[in-house]
């Protein structure tokens, strides 16, 4: 069963297209990621799913039941999706509990175990119900947010940005509390980000958008590992691309003879290898500039710089033979010193793109 | 950015009613020609004129700006004691009228007549105007930015001059502005003071003339004042970008210690209030005890407070019905057109009631003259001359409701008519009742307008005090004088305390 | 939401109560009357008219010349029935305008041929003198002068007052101009200009010259006698001169009544036109306290006033003054 499916949606803004035909198929209680950096459309696909907005062509359909399409529209308030805006907008003239009762009916307003019971759900003290917005962090706004978004029992919810405003430790812990209350809720979640950790780490499906279009869309590995084209791939995460020559399933490059993924470009191209595939083997023996290759054929580079993140650290080395730069992405405790020679090595298959131009 | 078209053309019939004054005056301009133009233009009464209006404007502006600041400094950053008695007895002038302070003084001794007294009067009737907004900027101000300062080896004055001072900039020239514009149009209180600036001397060419080229002339001298002060204000501004005071500062500033300048501290601002307030209420009751031994009639109070309530109540009204719809269109769908619309709302905005009134009476009676003399045209001619009160508080109230909150309360299954009723109007509410507030209090006391388009035998009470001054029957003006300050002062403690709560 | 209703409830009865007051006159037996003339006077007045005709009088009150040129600018659609001034040349104004209908001969009968202009158009139905007061303490009897032309002269620099702004000071110099031409008028305010200090009205005038603040002013008789009569405070200090010998400072002033051609209660209008030129309203004016001369030869003047015939007024024809030339003339000068 499909939550939500988007066919052929296009939206203009004046000159200015912002969705150039979009499809999207999200199953009932998974969390999809619509992943892209500002300016390409995610937004605008999220508020014409909500209905803030109509589409100038295309069809939405929730759960089946067709919400936009050929002259029909329903309106935002009927169509029973739930919205996580930025920042959470809390209303500011109300009270956590009344924040979270303003989507239900009267009666169980008044009840007031609904509220409890969802404030329960987002992780937050049920003494929270009678403080006002400006009284809490901002991560508990935002979950507040979610308790709202939630209490009317939307079939499926759409978040956008809903981390972006918080600061670093607190977006992890919220995102991470926001996703088990709607996975533990068996909400189905559309969650808009420009952020490619919280879209991999949090979804079950990751749609990739550039340009008003989605370019990819799958399982987070799939999306990382084998990123449709080289856009995606640099932005889903870091990538070193490296010009190669494919023949079959190998590809050689300055980096040696490497194993290819199925499916990629043939003849002159150009590889992608992510930095956490460059193994460092160790210090590069002797003194032999000269050669390029150590005793085994390694490869042997320079370390020109260090980052140091503590769980891990980015080092970028510079190939003796060739001079090309690449980053490697190494365990934090195997750190080389910088100006080191040390020999380095790929794991696993890389993928191949045709060459530009 | 679409604009929704019933909304843009509401708009477009405020703009174009606020501007009517202005259009009206070019109008007459070009109609009188260049060579009459230029005779009742160039002549030494417009000189003099000029250089006592631009005395004032300037040393009202300055005195008001410079104890406004202080007082607000030394009431929220330093140990003054009772600084919440301070804050309201300080704020508490703006329910006293500046033609009430004005007769309190020159009913007790003439030595206030001339440019001196003029601009003590004003600047005691006006300084609130300065001294609210510049307190509230401190309030919102993250003490931080003077923790900084400190840090980097500022003292306390060098931290004030360096730091909190141009924070407050905004804050300082709106609020000076304002003054500046309150000063163009006053009437009663520089009448009655005898300092001529071109309002009062457009009064007189009024009294003279009637709506002759003469006061039209002068008042088109006036607005062209009215757009160098505007502009002057926006250029000092200038383009810096001021910090964006947080939503909520949980942390308050360390108050300034000040030791042995306290005595002097409480003994300054123990003056400004026993001269802005305590000199004028005394005056009235004094007067009041006087005039109460000749003649107090019950009846004329009690219809002139009643018609001064109910007009202030119907202008309040109107005005901010006007205003919303333009505000709204400036905040909601912010655009080339929307600005020049809510612009073009401010147009009425240093013009004084006579020149107002003046243009009503005579289109009302080439186009309309079923409504001359009506309230219907007088409640018109107050929403003209103060629309940018209620403007400034809704645009405001209005971004005090974001339209994210719209799309929630939507989200949630609110039609649009709930949505708006359930969210946007509990928000914006406030804003917009403070805004009719100073419509209200402005209507209260606002007189020349209400002479001359007010119905045959309507009195209110700005009417019956001006005429029982005139002929210097300060006894039988006195229970007019506090009748109004009594209307004005839970109308102005309300609005001391959304100013206070604040954005 | 219940406050909101309340409120608008409260708002809804303060407009229906202004707007009703606005419509008291619509039984048809109420006239509307333009009043420059002071307020307490005419409302005396009129309080005896209605007793005698039961038609009521509303008033509006404003300045001579500004309710003379409302007057014309309202053209046909003016609300006035009846206008009544301080002072002729807004009379003058209004008449030159076409805005008057002619006076029955019974009203014209009872007043004295001076007090009506040619045009039969309005009437006198009390006058004032125009008189010099100073403070004795400042101006000794000496330097009292002889003519209202000497205030133009230097040692005046600073030590007169006069209400410029006011149509009563604007008649008296609508006098100078009918007696010593315009040259002559404009030399004069020019020189003025220079040596006058500005008042809103004559009471402020004539307070200032008691307090000290100005020595001298040129007022009309009537705001020092009604002073006198009431407590003195404001005139204790002050002494009187009467120029005489038909001086334009010996100007007498008329104020004038006259009914509007716009009007549609004719009958009416002409019955209070009538009733103030009458003796019983020239009586009602004498006893009202208010110290201005009446113009009836009928009624005996208040024996506190130094009789008309006494002044010594300069011969003006009553319809000749000119306010609007005067007002030019002042705005040259810079007096305006």
């Amino acid at each position: 069963m499909k939550a939500l499916t988007v066919s052929q949606v296009t939206k203009h803004f004046g000159a200015t297209t912002a969705l150039a035909g979009v499809d999207l198929h999200v199953t009932d209680g998974s969390v999809t990621a619509v992943l892209g950096p500002s300016g390409c459309g995610k937004t605008t696909l999220l508020r014409l799913v909500a209905g803030f907005g109509d589409p100038d062509a295309g069809t939405i359909e929730l759960g089946g039941r067709q919400v936009f399409g050929p002259g029909r529209s329903v309106p935002a308030q009927r169509r029973g999706v739930g919205y996580v805006p930025q920042e959470g907008a809390l209303f500011p003239h109300v009270d956590v509990a009344a924040n979270i009762g303003f989507g239900l009916p009267r009666t169980e307003r008044r009840a007031g175990r609904r509220a409890a019971k969802l404030l329960d759900l987002v992780g937050l003290d049920a003494g929270l119900a009678h403080r006002f917005p400006h009284q809490l962090s901002g991560g508990q706004q935002q979950r507040v947010a979610l308790a709202r978004a939630l209490a009317p029992r939307p079939a499926l919810v759409l978040l956008d940005e809903p981390f972006s405003s918080l600061d670093a430790g607190l977006r992890l812990s919220t995102a991470n509390a926001v996703v088990e209350a709607l996975r533990a809720n068996g909400t189905t979640a559309l969650l808009v980000t420009h952020d490619q950790n919280e879209a991999l780490s949090l979804a079950d499906q990751v749609a990739v958008m550039a340009a008003g279009r989605i370019a990819q869309v799958g399982p987070p590995r799939d999306v990382y590992s084998m990123p449709g084209d080289p856009v995606v791939a640099a932005f889903v995460g870091a990538a070193v691309f490296v010009p190669a020559v494919v023949t079959g399933l190998t590809a050689s490059c300055d980096l040696g003879t490497l194993p290819v993924a199925a499916g990629g470009a043939e003849g002159a191209a150009r590889v992608l290898i992510r930095p956490e595939q460059i193994r460092l083997l160790g210090p590069a023996d002797g003194t032999d500039g000269a050669h390029d290759s150590g005793r085994n054929g390694d490869l042997v580079g320079e370390v020109t710089e260090i980052r140091y993140f503590g769980h891990d650290a980015t080092v970028q080395l510079q190939l003796t033979r060739s001079g090309l730069t690449v980053t490697a992405r190494i365990p934090g405790d195997q750190l080389p010193s910088p100006g080191a020679r040390v020999r380095l090595a790929v794991a696993g298959p890389v993928t191949a793109y045709s060459a530009p131009g | 950015m679409a604009y929704p078209r019933p909304l843009l053309l509401a708009c477009s019939l405020v703009a174009l009613l606020a501007a009517v004054p202005l259009l009206f005056i070019i109008g007459y301009t070009i109609d009188v020609g260049w060579s009459e133009t230029w005779r009742l233009l160039v002549r030494p009464r417009v000189g003099d004129l000029l250089v006592n209006t631009t005395e004032l404007v300037v040393g009202g502006m300055l005195a008001s700006a410079v104890l406004g600041t202080a007082a607000a400094w030394l009431v929220e950053r330093t140990d003054l004691p009772l600084r919440r008695v301070w804050h309201v007895l300080l704020a508490a002038p703006l329910a006293v009228p500046a033609f009430v302070v004005s007769y309190g003084w020159v009913s007790l001794t003439p030595a206030v007549e001339g440019y001196r007294g003029a601009l003590l009067i004003v600047v005691l009737a006006y300084y609130p105007l300065v001294y609210l907004p510049v307190g509230a900027t401190l309030r919102g101000l993250d003490p931080a930015l003077e923790e900084s300062a400190r840090s980097l080896g500022l003292g306390s004055w060098r931290t004030f001059a360096r730091v909190v001072l141009p924070q407050l900039r905004p804050a300082i020239l709106g609020g000076s502005l304002l003054v500046g514009l309150h000063l163009l149009a006053e009437f009663g209180a520089l009448q009655m003071l005898r300092f001529p600036t071109f309002t009062t001397a457009i009064y007189d060419q009024y009294r003279s003339s009637f709506n002759g080229p003469a006061a039209n002339m002068l008042a088109g001298v006036l607005v062209l004042y009215c757009g160098v002060l505007v502009v002057t204000e926006l250029s000092l501004r200038g383009r810096h970008r001021y910090a964006r005071l947080g939503s909520g500062v949980s942390r308050t500033a360390e108050p300034a210690r000040l030791g042995w300048l306290t005595v002097p501290a409480v003994a300054g601002l123990g003056a400004v209030v026993a001269l802005a307030l305590g000199v004028p209420l005394a005056s009235v009751v004094r007067w009041l005890l006087v005039g109460a031994s000749t003649a107090f009639p019950v009846g004329d109070l009690a219809t002139a407070t009643a018609t001064a309530a109910g007009l202030g109540l119907a202008g309040a009204l109107a005005t901010v019905a006007l205003a919303s719809p333009v505000a709204w269109l400036a905040v909601r769908h912010p655009g080339r057109i929307a600005t020049l619309l809510e612009r073009s709302t401010y147009t009425a905005n240093a013009l004084p009631g006579i020149v107002v009134a003046l243009t009503l009476v005579t289109l009302s009676l080439r186009v309309l003259p079923a409504v001359y003399q009506t309230t219907t045209l007088l409640i018109i001619a107050y929403a003209i001359m103060f629309l940018p009160r209620a403007m400034v508080a809704a645009r405001a109230a209005i971004a005090q409701a974001p339209p994210v909150l719209d799309d929630v309360a939507l989200a949630l299954g609110n039609s649009p008519m709930r949505a708006w009723r359930r969210v946007t109007l509990p928000l914006i509410a406030p804003g917009i009742g403070a805004g009719a507030i100073l419509v209200f209090l402005a209507v209260v006391t606002e007189l020349t307008a209400t002479l001359l388009l007010s119905p045959t035998g309507t009195e209110t009470l700005a009417t019956q005090f001006w005429s029982e001054t005139n002929d210097i029957d300060y006894g039988a003006a006195a229970p007019y004088a506090a009748l109004m300050v009594a209307l004005s002062t839970p109308a102005t403690l309300l609005l001391t305390r959304s100013v206070r709560r604040g954005p | 939401m219940r406050k909101a209703g309340r409120i608008a409830a409260a708002l809804a009865a303060a407009i229906l109560a202004t707007g009703l007051s606005a419509c008291g006159s619509g039984d048809g037996k109420t006239l509307t009357l333009y009043n420059a003339q002071h307020k307490d006077l005419m409302q005396v007045m009129i309080d005896a008219f209605t007793e005698q005709t039961g038609i009521k009088v509303e008033m509006r009150s404003g300045g001579d010349t500004a309710l003379a040129n409302q007057i014309i600018q309202e053209g046909d659609s003016s609300p006035a029935d009846v206008f009544a001034t301080e002072n002729s040349p807004a009379m003058t104004l209004v008449d030159r305008a076409g805005g008057f209908s002619h006076l029955d001969a019974a009203t014209i009968g009872q007043v004295p041929d001076q007090y009506v202009p040619s045009t039969g158009n309005w009437a006198g139905f009390a006058a004032r003198s125009t008189v010099f007061i100073y403070n004795p303490s400042q101006v000794t009897e000496d330097q009292i002068p002889t003519s209202i032309m000497d205030l133009a002269k230097p040692e005046w620099r600073g030590r007169i007052g006069v209400a410029a702004g006011g149509a009563d000071f604007q008649a008296i110099v609508s006098a100078v101009l009918a007696v010593e031409g315009e040259p002559a008028t404009a030399e004069w305010l020019a020189g003025l200009d220079h040596n006058a200090k500005i008042y809103d009205n004559n009471i402020a005038a004539m307070r200032a010259v008691n307090t000290g603040q100005v020595p001298a002013a040129v007022i009309y008789h009537y705001y020092w006698y009604q002073d006198q009569a009431e407590s003195g405070e404001d005139s204790k200090n002050v002494k009187l001169h009467f120029f005489r010998n038909q001086d334009a400072g010996a100007f007498i002033s008329v104020s004038g009544v006259g009914m509007l051609a716009a009007s549609d209660q004719q009958a009416e209008a002409q019955q209070f036109v009538s009733f103030l030129t009458s003796d019983a309203g020239q009586r009602v004016l004498v006893d009202s306290g208010a110290l201005e001369y009446a113009v009836s030869d009928k009624v005996p003047t208040n024996p506190a006033l130094t009789p008309l015939a006494d002044l010594d007024a300069p011969t003006i024809d009553v319809g000749s003054l000119n306010g609007p030339k005067v007002v030019e003339l002042m705005q040259k000068a810079g007096l305006l």
